[in-house]
């Protein structure tokens, strides 16, 4: 480090006293002001106006003070949204638990207020930190009995790195200077604050026994300042807490979640076992891509038009249908490329109600999909199995806390079908339209809405018919396009999963061979 | 006494206070009241119930539509084609007041929040004839064709009509029906779209041979409503009656339809109606006749209802010069009539006496040959009437004697099959 002496000498001794001299005479100004003051007798008027800006300063701030509380009482009657500005929200690709986990969070660092917890007692800092880890451990862990120690050394570790590696980062950032403050140099500060603090004391004495007339305006000035800078000060404390809160609870809820993986990468950063079986399944040109693709899963009764619907989405004869049941006789996956990327994974599968998808099959699909697209058709009625299959297939994402629900788009198909049959002039109107066809389509996408209980915006009526393609590339594609960014969120968690089966049974080789490594070495 | 009949039908048409009125010569000689009449007609029924036919299919597959064609009538409720409109297995009645058939219609299979089971029980304990409908266009029957097997096998002679519907939705666009109708005949298979006949061949190959060996019929239909614009409506549906002809064990068609009322060329929605309205009466004098305690006048006062009835379908209103036509065309026809010479006595004298000395048999086939001849005559009378034509005495008096001989032969087989 270079030194005091070094650094002044490298500036020069006559050049800081060049730019000392430059700058005396603006430093000399308070002070000429102030004897002016004295001699001409003004001092009376300046203290006034000291005391009347002190007052009127106070009275701002009270007025702050009053407005802030009201705004935040009515958002608080409106919606529990606090004013304040966060910087810690909740990640997007949180599944429902962590959501509900994170309202907890949110409403235990609302509930913080420096009153309670004094910002400079170390001790009582971390105390907070263990409270809110409680709070998210217990809903993880609601049987356990310390659900704090739920967790594993490695992983414990891990969040130390990180939570360590962000807060640097953004002390770096947004403290100035922070980046050539020394810890020395924060404690010789705090000792000389110590210091100054003592000696100030004195110095009021001092001036009360000397000139306990301005005395007496400068301690009414100086205690209302205080006050409205300690006011100000309280909410950029409690900000700092809550602040404090909301970051450990997000480092929490990553970890008792299981979201942390011990490698750091991005979890859809590379296809999954599943994935790439599928796109070797697919064949084709081309190796796989780089990055794992959204999978999207067309399912629904056999006859419906799912192969069509594959066919309509790619713009070209991909897959065979027929009048038939029974034409897709297994799952097959077929790539989506835009742009020469693997954009999507469409993966067509048998009748749900044939033989041919059998339920373990099925589940395993379904649990790999990041998007499901339901193939109905407007012309059945019989929708029983329909809404059974769907409930089991919500189920077993209930089952899984950890994991999404992917969006649910409905294709209403054969709308060609309905009364009046012989007519078909699209596009149509659902909306508003005196038109009988288009009545009739609307109230059969209400039916079947409610029928498998889907929300009416997700069930998109298309024509498959040949001839007759109607509402896929606008309407169906626009959907899907709409619900991307669900579709990702639920990609993120199943990769996840995916990543952490690998990761567990890899951690388990590599370990294995490093014992045995040792082993080895001992015995030789 | 027939005097009497035709008065009380002209203060029944009059008004409903004259019907009250308990003074009127209605109640006191003829006439009985109408409650007492419907509890006649209930106990009627519950000695003889109506026959019925099941109509099994998931929902939306065109059950209703098969009844409204089998009967003509346009009451059944038709669906919209996506939503199920039946909510739970329910009677249809055919016609209302007198019925000649029961259909019993269930709740479509497959429907979202229904468990079929207690319903199939409830319907396998009533029917006499099943049909069952399957849309062509859905290839995967298998809840359909499961009740079918399950029923034959624990009713193996049981009748069993597999109607194939909506065979429009698996033509190619711009396709209309094969005219005509060829899946009658041999060698159909190449006649119609290839689409279709796979269609057909692979729900017939699904069902497969059901055990038993009662009777089974495969019949494509496409029974459409006239605003869908497919021509013919009733695309299959004669194909359809005679697969219920051969199926049956009860003549469903007789009940149903009169081939004799067509001879005119008058074949029309009235003709067929009037038909199954006649039927029914006749079928519920036949049972009033067999109940040992019902006071007879319950006979007049049905045939009363029955004329009013057919009076209401041609749209004529039954005014004094019309009943005074009608009988004066009827009563020569009835004294030189063949039924009566056979019963050796007149008509005004027949029914009391029968009341109280003939057997009961024999006045249920009397009563119901009576009903069901007026019923004609009447039918002959009003169909003219409403179309403004005069009518021959002779031509009324020949239906009326040939109704009456075929009148007692038509009830006689009613009653005993299906009692059995």
């Amino acid at each position: 480090m270079i030194s005091k002496t070094a650094l002044l000498r490298g500036f020069g001794l006559l050049r800081l006293l060049a730019v000392f001299l430059a700058a005396l005479p603006l430093l000399a100004l308070p002070a000429l002001g102030l004897a002016w003051i004295w001699l001409s007798d003004h001092r009376p008027f300046w203290l006034a106006a000291l005391g009347i800006c002190a007052v009127s300063g106070y009275g701002l701030h009270l007025l702050a003070a009053r407005i802030e509380r009201s705004r935040s009482k009515t958002d608080q009657a409106e919606q529990s949204i606090d004013p304040e500005s966060r910087t810690t929200r909740p990640a997007p690709h949180w599944s429902r638990q962590d959501e509900a986990c994170w309202i907890k969070v949110e409403e235990l660092a609302q509930r913080t207020s420096p009153k309670d917890w004094a910002v400079a007692d170390v001790q009582r800092i971390a105390l907070l930190g263990r409270d809110t880890l409680d709070v998210v451990a217990g809903h993880y862990h609601p049987e356990a009995d310390n659900p704090l120690l739920e967790l594993t050394i490695p992983h414990a570790l891990l969040i130390t790195e990180r939570a360590a590696r962000d807060l640097r980062r953004e002390i770096t950032r947004t403290i100035p200077f922070s980046h050539k403050l020394t810890m020395g140099l924060l404690a010789r500060i705090n000792r000389w604050r110590e210091t100054v603090k003592q000696y100030e004391t004195l110095y009021r004495l001092g001036r009360a026994v000397l000139s306990p007339y301005s005395a007496l305006f400068h301690e009414v000035r100086r205690n209302l300042g205080n006050s409205i800078a300690g006011y100000g000060l309280e909410n950029v404390k409690a900000w700092l807490l809550r602040e404090y809160v909301r970051k450990v609870g997000y480092y929490a809820i990553e970890l008792y979640s299981g979201k942390l993986l011990l490698i750091d990468e991005d979890p859809t950063a590379r296809p999954t076992a599943a994935t790439r079986s599928d796109l070797n399944d697919a064949g084709k040109h081309g190796e796989p891509s780089t990055s794992e693709p959204l999978r999207i899963l067309v399912l629904g009764r056999a006859n419906t038009g799912k192969s069509s619907l594959i066919n309509a989405l790619f713009g070209r004869l991909q897959v065979t249908t027929d009048t038939l049941p029974g034409t897709t006789q297994a799952m097959k996956a077929y790539r989506l490329e835009r742009e020469g990327r693997d954009a999507a994974l469409i993966l067509d599968a048998p009748g749900c109600d044939t033989d041919l998808l059998p339920p373990k099959a099925l589940r395993r699909a379904v649990l790999d999909a990041d998007l499901i697209l339901w193939v109905t058709a407007a012309n059945r009625a019989d929708r029983h199995a329909e809404r059974e299959q769907l409930d089991r297939i919500r189920a077993w994402y209930a089952e899984r806390p950890s994991r999404r629900l992917p969006p649910l788009v409905v294709a209403l198909t054969h709308i060609d079908q309905l009364r009046p049959v012989k007519e078909w002039q699209p596009p149509y109107d659902l909306n508003a339209a005196p038109n009988p066809k288009a009545v009739a389509i609307a109230a059969a996408v209400q039916a079947v809405a409610r029928d498998l209980n889907v929300p009416v915006d997700q069930t998109i009526p298309v024509c498959l018919a040949q001839g007759r393609l109607y509402n896929v590339e606008d309407t169906l594609a626009a959907v899907i396009l709409e619900l991307q960014e669900e579709s990702e969120k639920a990609r993120f968690l199943r990769c996840l999963e995916a990543r952490k089966g690998e990761e567990f049974w890899s951690a388990v080789k590599e370990q294995m061979k490093t014992a045995g490594r040792m082993l080895g070495s001992v015995l030789r | 006494m027939f005097a009497n009949l035709l008065t009380g039908l002209r203060r029944t048409i009059r008004g409903a206070a004259a019907e009250k009125d308990p003074e009127s010569g209605l109640n006191g000689e003829s006439g009985m009241s109408d409650a007492a009449l419907n509890e006649a007609l209930r106990r009627a029924r519950a000695v003889q119930p109506p026959p019925v036919v099941w109509l099994l299919g998931k929902t939306q597959s065109g059950k209703t539509s098969i009844i409204r064609s089998l009967t003509g009538s346009p009451d059944a409720e038709i669906g919209n084609g996506f939503q199920s409109c039946t909510r739970t297995a329910r009677f249809y009645d055919h016609p209302a007041d007198a019925p000649v058939v029961r259909f019993l219609d269930t709740q479509g299979l497959g429907e979202v929040d229904y468990d079929p089971a207690e319903d199939l029980a409830f319907c396998e304990s009533q029917a006499q004839l099943i049909i069952a409908v399957v849309k062509v266009s859905d290839g995967l029957q298998g809840a359909v064709f499961d009740v079918l097997r399950a029923v034959r096998r624990r009713r193996p002679d049981w009748p069993v009509i597999v109607a194939q519907t909506c065979l429009h939705e698996v033509y190619p666009s711009g396709f209309e029906h094969v005219l005509p109708y060829p899946f009658d005949q041999s060698g159909w298979e190449t006649r119609v779209p290839p689409n279709l006949t796979r269609a057909l061949l692979f729900q017939r190959d699904r069902l497969g041979a059901l055990p038993g060996n009662g009777p089974m019929v495969w019949v494509p239909v496409d029974l459409t409503l006239p605003e869908d614009d497919i021509l013919p409506t009733d695309y299959g549906l004669d194909a359809l009656w005679k697969a219920v002809q051969r199926a049956s064990r009860f003549d469903l068609e007789v009940r149903l339809r009169d081939e004799s009322d067509r001879e005119d060329g008058q074949s029309d929605s009235f003709s067929l109606a009037a038909h199954q309205q006649i039927v029914g009466y006749a079928m519920a004098s036949a049972a009033i006749g067999a109940l040992p305690l019902v006071d007879l006048a319950a006979l007049p006062a049905l045939q009363v209802k029955m004329l009013h009835k057919l009076g209401e379908l041609a749209g004529v209103r039954w005014d004094k010069r019309r009943v005074a036509e009608f009988s004066a065309l009827l009563g020569p026809g009835i004294m030189a009539g063949y039924g009566l010479r056979l019963a050796g006595r007149s008509v005004i004298k027949l029914i009391p006496v029968l009341g109280q000395t003939g057997g009961a048999a024999y006045g249920a086939a009397t009563g119901a040959g009576l009903t069901f001849a007026l019923g004609k005559a009447a039918r002959l009378y009003l169909d003219h009437a409403a179309q403004g034509r005069s009518v021959r005495a002779e031509d009324v008096r020949k239906i009326f004697d040939e109704a009456l001989r075929r009148g007692r032969n038509l009830i006689k087989p009613f009653g005993q099959k299906d009692g059995s």
